[in-house]
């Protein structure tokens, strides 16, 4: 359509234009806000390339929650309110030659991309033609859900693995070893956002079991359903009444290995049934759903503990009796 | 050929209002009244955004759902506001804001 390439041009000059101004930002949290503004950007990019589930998960993932990471370690670095000290004092600054050596890396990096993007297979060069054909006959018609969770099973396997392994990570942040910065405590139980939780916690939850279920034939999947289920822990830690998130027990551990467990025993079945690992055959739609299913929670528990398991838990509220 | 016009009027008029947020941002001189321009004028913009888009795909279920966008984005903004403005107050006036 004739608006296309104009409206592309915008985008893509705004991608780059916020990434170089959210670097340059003249304190840190400018820096953060316009890395989330970034974000969405780039979410839009994703659509308008035709990656509908890419962009979902860098909306929720990439612009979302770790936006909120990055305000949460701000509060730690920053260590309380009002302290406004000038983000140049930390003693952390790059002469010319680290400058330099960072704009070599940088454009190094970039020019690896383009070539790698410029001599992508196109059209019915490469795996295309045998990856189309498979997706005629498949049960599940989203071609993202087909290849992460069939063609390519092996490597979410792992990913779940790299997942489990940040989640153990962020509750060893919890140790006291560590100089323990308090952060910036959140609004301290606010009626308002007990009341936000009330509304939206419901709504998230119901989008997310959608997002999971809607994922086989439309967009959507595990990883934009589980990003759904982390933001609904973040906000309910946020209003005072996710203490039970924190706790490192049975049930968190669970939860952190479920995915990679999930993954284990369906493959530990399909070698049992005389396939190779995570070669579904014949049950292909209900394995994936399963499979998916366990991978959406252990997704949004890892995630959510990301968040939680660092962050300094406000002063637990009770909710206020009316007197009188 | 007229609900196009419609369509056209009603995402020039949500520019007009989000460019006036926009402007309200840059130009105001505290969080207070910042935060004012954004979520009224913001609001409106997106508000004037659904209706426009509602117009256009003619389905009454894609109506439906950004009418609920809507809705949830102007929940999410108040709410949103109210807290900024809060934490805003306790820090220019040092003592415990309101809940």
């Amino acid at each position: 359509m004739s608006v296309g390439l104009p409206f592309d041009a915008l985008l893509a000059g705004g991608i780059v234009y916020l990434a170089w101004r959210s670097a340059h930002a003249h304190s840190l949290f400018a820096g953060i806000v316009l890395f989330i503004a970034f974000g969405l950007l780039m979410a839009l990019a994703w659509v308008r390339l035709g990656a509908v589930d890419i962009a979902l998960a860098e909306a929720a993932i990439g612009a979302g929650l770790t936006g909120a990471l990055l305000l949460d370690a701000l509060g730690h670095v920053k260590g309380g309110p009002g302290d406004e000290r000038d983000d140049d004092e930390d003693g952390l600054t790059l002469g010319r030659p680290g400058r330099a050596l960072a704009a070599a890396l940088a454009t190094g990096v970039t020019v690896v991309l383009a070539l790698a993007v410029w001599w992508m297979p196109r059209g019915e060069d490469g795996l295309h033609a045998a990856v189309v054909a498979a997706l005629a006959e498949h049960p599940v018609g989203n071609a993202a859900t087909a290849v992460l969770l069939d063609f390519r099973a092996y490597d979410t396997f792992l990913e779940m693995g790299v997942l489990a392994l940040a989640g153990l990570g962020a509750f060893l942040l919890q140790t006291r070893t560590l100089r323990q910065a308090p952060a910036r405590p959140p609004s301290q139980g606010s009626v308002v956002l007990r009341a936000m939780v009330v509304v939206l916690v419901p709504m998230m939850l119901m989008t997310a079991a959608y997002l999971y279920w809607a994922g086989t034939s439309l967009s959507g999947g595990a990883f934009p359903a589980g990003a759904m289920l982390a933001g609904a822990m973040v906000i309910t830690f946020l209003a005072g009444i996710g203490h039970r998130f924190v706790r490192d027990d049975a049930l968190t551990r669970a939860a952190l290995a479920g995915g990679l467990a999930a993954f284990l025993v369906a493959g530990g079945a399909t070698l049992g049934a005389g396939r190779t690992f995570l070669e579904w055959g014949g049950w292909t739609y209900p394995a994936m759903l399963a499979v998916e299913a366990a991978l959406t929670l252990s997704i949004g528990a890892t995630l959510g503990l990301l968040y939680v398991a660092a962050a300094k838990a406000p002063p637990e509220t009770k909710p206020e009796r009316a007197d009188g | 050929m007229v609900v196009d016009a419609l369509v056209l009027g009603l995402l020039a008029a949500s520019a007009v209002f989000f460019a006036g947020g926009t402007l309200g941002l840059l130009r105001f001189p505290d969080a207070f009244t910042r935060l004012h321009a954004l979520s009224k004028a913001d609001n409106l913009g997106l508000g004037l955004l659904a209706l426009a888009l509602a117009l256009k795909s003619g389905e009454a279920v894609v109506g439906a759902k950004l009418a609920l966008i809507w809705l949830v984005a102007m929940f999410v903004g108040s709410a949103a506001s109210y807290l900024v403005a809060r934490h805003a107050l306790g820090v220019a006036t040092r003592k415990e804001p309101p809940p």
